[in-house]
């Protein structure tokens, strides 16, 4: 898991002199390096991959045509990001082009009321103590109800704890939409949830 | 401390990032229960996203992908495959803000979202490149055009509203493009 960073996608010293010493390595015809490559990058683009494609079998295809794709590009690679945001956002693309045949509804959210406030008063007062695990479960449940791309967002930000940027440079997205995207994806979880243990008392 | 109670977006920053929370709504958050309360809702259910299990293929991915590299099977990427990865690879960094747009003939078109500042400084250049010889000149220019035939001021003018209408009818569909690939 990366750690979460202030810095511009592009402006880290360390980074960088990883990622060139890897891509050289690869370039050069070691294809070992190759594979430290896709151990590195492998839990991002199953956050995207897991998140776009709902079809098991789909996203074994995915997962490697997206590496194959690294692989032959990977000359063109120009260092102007670091190379797990590369490869996220040739990772994303490649499963918005499989899904625009199937012109997913990316955004839908759905239908949630607007009462955040008493439902969440409610919840406080009947129960404030959830479990932890409980929680968790029924998060993961609700995470799979969102839209795809409020699920890779989630995802990005909350367990890879990507920046804004990186999120955007992956996504194409400009930053105050990921940022706004995000804050709807979590009011509407919180709703949801919240609701849940309404109804659960009631 | 202010009596409007916080919005969701602030109580969220305060939960999840506090060091970006501006001073004032810390200082209401430390004085306001319910608020207080609500921010506390959004701070578990961070814990609880931060927790989730990560998802993970089923599957040796790096055996299965260095296997194809070797046998070769992942070789030769079609042509409309490099025309789509184009942008996909060459274009890291495609800046925040591109949208790669694939037509149904394979061809690729980058739309880039103007940067902010030009959004408002380059209408306002054009504005003025534009207005300030029409000012200057407007004498020259009102005499030049008495002397045009009507046909061809016409003509001039129709040329001119053409132009405008298929570069804003372009924009147009760029934007629709945009707004469908996020849709």
């Amino acid at each position: 898991m990366t750690t979460r960073s202030n810095l511009p996608v592009n402006h880290q010293p360390g980074q960088q002199s990883t990622d060139r010493q890897l891509v050289e390595l690869v370039l050069g015809s070691d294809r070992q390096a190759f594979s430290r490559i896709i151990l590195a990058t492998e839990g991002l683009v199953a956050q995207i991959v897991f998140r776009l494609i709902p079809n098991e079998e789909d996203r074994k295809d995915v997962a490697q045509d997206i590496y194959l794709k690294v692989f032959h590009y990977l000359k063109g690679f120009k260092f102007q990001s670091k190379l797990s945001t590369w490869v996220g956002r040739i990772a994303y693309n490649t499963c918005l082009n499989r899904l625009d045949k199937k012109q997913p509804d990316l955004c839908i959210a759905p239908a949630h009321d607007d009462e955040g406030r008493e439902v969440f008063r409610a919840a406080e007062e009947t129960d404030r103590l959830v479990l932890q695990k409980e929680l968790r479960g029924l998060i993961a449940r609700e995470i799979a109800r969102l839209p795809p791309l409020y699920q890779t967002l989630i995802g990005l930000y909350h367990q890879q704890e990507l920046s804004y940027q990186e999120i955007g440079a992956i996504t194409g997205l400009p930053e105050g939409t990921v940022k706004s995207y995000l804050f709807r994806a979590r009011r509407i979880l919180k709703e949801t949830t919240l609701s849940h243990y309404k109804k659960e008392k009631l | 401390m202010s009596e409007k109670h916080l919005n969701e977006d602030m109580l969220q920053q305060f939960a999840l990032e506090p060091a970006s929370c501006p001073p004032n709504v810390i200082a209401h958050l430390m004085e306001c229960p319910e608020c207080f309360l609500e921010a506390t809702g959004y701070h578990q259910l961070g814990q609880a996203l931060k927790e989730q299990p990560a998802p993970e293929f089923g599957f040796d991915l790096a055996a299965a992908v260095m296997g194809q590299l070797e046998t070769g099977q992942g070789a030769a990427a079609p042509m409309e495959e490099v025309a789509e990865l184009r942008p996909e690879v060459g274009g890291m960094g495609a800046p925040t803000g591109a949208a790669v747009l694939e037509t149904p003939k394979g061809v690729v078109v980058t739309v880039r979202e103007p940067r902010r500042i030009s959004r408002v400084i380059v209408p306002v250049v054009i504005a003025i490149v534009a207005a300030l010889p029409a000012w200057l000149f407007r004498r020259t220019a009102y005499f030049v055009f008495a002397d045009v035939s009507e046909a061809i001021a016409w003509i001039i003018l129709a040329a001119a509203g053409i132009a405008v209408v298929f570069t804003v009818y372009k924009y147009y569909r760029r934007y629709q493009q945009v707004l469908h690939l996020i849709n």
